[in-house]
């Protein structure tokens, strides 16, 4: 029988591939291979009774990429992350988007999301402080001093749009505390977000800029720079110069029922993932209330 | 034909005026089946010459060769000691003087009539006082100037086109079928005045045609074309009584000749028209007396009697001498060429009365001609 | 009830500006570009329509991040940018001009190239036989003939340039008065919840292409066809 049956499944298989002209094979083949990943993938998306669907802000990822893993292999529980600005995140989870956490860039969103009944304000914390630095992907650009921004000698400096992301709200801070502001305005270009400002720095369109010091750490920069070998030169804006970038997180109410979305919770709280992100470039708030 | 380089200082040098082409052009690859253009010849610097062949024989490639338009067209042309063309010299269409008047209607869409004729006049080499005038009357089209292509119809078009190209004052008129597109009636109505044309224009033209009828109508000289070759050439009456010339082999053979306008029969709406061998009666035509006329007999109109016995009901009769035959096995007719006078006539019979009547050369003959064509 | 404010009103200022400059110059590149891949029969045919095209299928994501690239201080372009001592083109309107004439680049040739195509050889053989020479045939019977096409060019060379966002947001700083376009600050609007300015910014967006494009169909059903060659 289980001969009889091989022979039956070749000869089918057979009467297929040569149904198939010789001309459409390979066509046919990658058309069973894309309909079989999508199977695998929907799969597995259904095999995990619990997985949890995370917002993050982009200035995260590369962080969040280490806790994931961390997570995941503490709990065994599947975490899918979308990154994207805070901004359009938060437009995304007012419109009813399935996530369970929000990550934001800042502190503002998520106490909005709990005004409006979106996430709970018990559950809703600090759970990292970012921190501002002066980059240039020139090695002699900056000193300890940041002369060079002070003195003004610099075509262009990059930050985020300081409208609405954290980290260029909190440049133009330090720029006022250093009495710059109106100096350098018309020398100003703005990234929608720090990961463009980022690029205008690398690309050297921009002799200098403020950027997150996370950025620095991340992996992709590591490679880039080893392969391109240079390092630029930085300056970390000191605390006092601007007010504190608060990164808060918040469960939705769509995550509160979910038992995996309170371990995470209490993981990000956790000595484990805080010391990840200190060792990424941000400060962890002492003050967990 | 090796031309030499002939300047504008040797103009008036030499005396008689010649159009002298020598070109090859080769379309490979691209066009299927491969067709190469093979010519070499001499032709009169006045007077109408037809380029006549089937389609694809490469009559509209040779006319635009002539016309530079075929940059990769290789040889010489040489208008009337005007040098155009040779080995290390191209001129470029622009710089030619010709008017060219294309198969279809080709007049600017965004300019009117009278735009079309401005543009080709600005652009004349040459602008002899009053010459406007006179095209738009020769061609009629004096009504038409307002109007833009789009409202006017083929005839008409093709009308503005020849008076276009004429107000170049070119040295060399090129016309490729320019009746081509037209139906009959338009043909018509627009012959008589290519036949003006050919009257009041002092410039040779070359006349692309596959019909006959146009030929006869129109042209003094004929040069055929078959495959791109040449295979006969010469005055149109001469080429047109070549029993073994390709194109005269299907229902269009026939001949084609000078006459005197005699009198008129009024009675019988007839007019009797002097042939070298004898008298035909034609229908009426308006001419005055001892006007030459162009006639035209096909060969299937004519056939063949041992004697003149007068009990048929055709009028016209005249004898001849037969000076040819020609026959193949395989076929059921034969052609017969006779003289009359010094006139050729070509007559078509089955090969079974040819055998019949023991028809052969030197023998006389009645032909009795059932039709005949006023040509001009 | 429309109530822009400076910033809107100097971003939408710089963003006619911006398409007409490079509109002007698309037609004055565009054409002979146009021309010769509508005439030619060159094996750089194919490579240059495809370069052309390239905006159409790329992101405008690559297209400015590569233009970062080549237009800054270490970039081929920013070399001879330097060189002529013009400086670098990123974050200035010159830059956004040169970034957008390369984007908008297809939606000017394609429609002169096509009507140029379509009027195939004869109206230039004709004027030829006339006497007219290479240029004299393109002013008197080219451009005539191919006129829808250069409208359709205009039109939209303009405004595709008017709705170009990616590419601007990659290269352009978001300078106000120099680089900030009107869809950069729709988005800015969107990002920092103003969804009020937003809102009166994009609204007014959405007719001007309304109407553009209602002008150019209503012109191309108007003029399909109308001037060929009778």
């Amino acid at each position: 029988m289980t001969n009889n049956g091989n022979i039956l499944h070749d000869s089918l298989a057979n009467t297929f591939w040569s149904s198939v002209t010789t001309r459409w094979r390979p066509i046919a083949r990658f058309l069973i291979c894309v309909s079989t990943l999508l199977l695998v993938t929907v799969a597995a998306q259904y095999s995990h009774a619990e997985s949890l669907k995370v917002a993050v802000a982009s200035n995260f990822s590369g962080t969040m990429k280490r806790l994931v893993k961390q997570f995941e292999q503490q709990t065994s529980h599947n975490v899918i992350v979308s990154y994207g600005s805070s901004g359009k995140l938060f437009a995304q989870i007012i419109h009813g988007a399935p996530f369970d956490l929000f990550l934001s860039a800042d502190q503002e969103l998520p106490s909005k999301l709990v005004a409006l009944g979106h996430a709970d304000s018990s559950q809703q914390f600090t759970y990292a402080l970012g921190r501002l630095v002066l980059w240039s992907a020139d090695s002699n650009a900056i000193d300890e001093k940041a002369s060079r921004l002070k003195s003004g000698d610099y075509t262009h400096v990059a930050l985020a749009n300081p409208r609405f992301a954290p980290y260029g709200r909190a440049a133009i801070e330090t720029l006022n505390a250093l009495g710059l502001v109106v100096s350098s305005e018309s020398k100003l270009v703005q990234g929608e977000n720090v990961a463009q400002a980022y690029q205008f720095i690398h690309s050297g369109n921009a002799e200098m800029g403020f950027i997150a010091l996370a950025q620095l750490y991340g992996e992709g920069l590591d490679r880039l720079d080893k392969r391109r070998q240079f390092h630029g030169s930085k300056w970390i804006v000191p605390d006092a110069l601007y007010s504190p970038i608060r990164q808060d997180l918040v469960v939705l109410n769509r995550g509160q029922a979910k038992q995996i979305a309170q371990q995470f919770f209490d993981f990000m709280r956790g000595d484990v993932a805080t010391s990840i992100i200190s060792k990424s470039g941000y400060s962890v708030s002492t003050n967990h209330d | 034909m090796n031309e030499p380089h002939r300047g504008d200082s040797n103009k008036k040098a030499s005396g008689i005026s010649t159009i002298d082409v020598s070109l090859c052009l080769d379309f490979g690859g691209g066009s299927s089946p491969p067709f190469s253009l093979a010519v070499n010849v001499s032709l009169p610097g006045a007077g109408v010459t037809a380029i006549f062949g089937h389609s694809g024989s490469g009559k509209t490639s040779l006319l635009r060769s002539i016309a530079g338009l075929e940059r990769k067209a290789l040889g010489s042309v040489v208008v009337n000691n005007e040098n155009w063309q040779n080995s290390t010299f191209f001129l470029p269409t622009h710089k030619r003087s010709i008017g060219y008047v294309f198969q279809e209607s080709s007049l600017f869409g965004h300019l009117t009539a009278s735009g079309n004729l401005r543009y080709a006049r600005k652009r004349a080499k040459k602008r002899t006082k009053g010459l406007s005038r006179k095209v738009i009357e020769i061609m009629g089209i004096s009504h038409l100037l307002d109007r833009f292509p789009s409202q006017l119809s083929g005839g008409e078009r093709q009308r503005v086109s020849i008076a276009r190209a004429l107000l170049t004052e070119p040295s060399l008129l090129l016309l490729d079928e320019p009746l081509a597109a037209l139906d009959i009636s338009r043909k018509r109505e627009i012959i008589p005045y290519l036949e003006l044309l050919k009257q009041n224009a002092n410039v040779p033209i070359l006349y692309v045609s596959h019909s006959v009828d146009e030929v006869a109508r129109l042209a003094d000289h004929i040069i055929v074309l078959e495959q791109g070759k040449v295979v006969a050439e010469g005055a149109v009456q001469e080429v047109f009584s070549q029993m073994d010339v390709p194109f005269s082999l299907q229902e269009d053979t026939g001949v084609l000749l000078s006459g005197t306008y005699k009198t008129h029969e009024p009675e019988w709406s007839l007019s009797r028209v002097a042939l070298s061998g004898g008298d035909l009666l034609v229908a009426e035509v308006s001419a005055t007396v001892g006007a030459d006329l162009r006639v035209r007999i096909l060969a299937k109109d004519i056939s063949l009697s041992l004697s003149a016995e007068d009990h048929s009901s055709i009028l016209n009769r005249l004898e001849c001498e037969i000076i040819d035959v020609v026959e193949k096995a395989e076929q059921s007719m034969a052609l017969v060429k006779l003289q009359t006078g010094d006139d050729f006539l070509i007559a078509s019979i089955t090969r079974k009365s040819l055998y019949r009547l023991g028809l052969v050369k030197g023998m006389h003959v009645w032909a009795q001609i059932k039709s005949v064509a006023i040509v001009q | 009830m429309i109530n822009f404010s400076p910033e809107d009103i100097s971003a939408i200022w710089l963003t006619l500006k911006l398409a007409s400059t490079v509109t002007i110059i698309l037609l004055l590149i565009g054409t002979p570009i146009a021309y010769w891949l509508a005439r030619t029969n060159s094996k750089m045919k194919g490579p240059i329509s495809a370069i052309v095209a390239l905006p159409l299928v790329l992101p405008p994501t690559v297209i400015g991040f590569y233009l970062l690239i080549a237009m800054g201080p270490n970039g081929f372009v920013g070399q001879l940018t330097q060189s002529l001592g013009l400086g670098t083109l990123p974050f200035t309107f010159g830059g956004l001009v040169v970034a957008s004439v390369f984007y908008s680049m297809p939606f000017v040739v394609q429609p002169i190239q096509n009507a140029i195509e379509g009027l195939g050889d004869r109206p230039l053989e004709v004027a030829a036989s006339l006497g007219a020479g290479r240029l004299d045939q393109f002013f008197t019977v080219v451009l005539p003939l191919a006129k829808p096409g250069f409208i359709t060019a205009t039109i939209l060379g303009f405004a595709h340039t008017v709705g170009e966002f990616g590419v601007i947001l990659m290269i352009g700083g978001n300078i106000p008065g120099e680089t900030r376009v009107v869809s950069v600050q729709i988005y800015d609007h969107v990002e920092s919840l103003a969804y009020g300015q937003a809102h009166t910014l994009a609204g007014t967006m959405v007719v001007f292409s309304f109407v553009v494009l209602l002008c150019l169909y209503w012109f191309q059903s108007k003029r399909g066809g109308q001037w060929s060659m009778k």
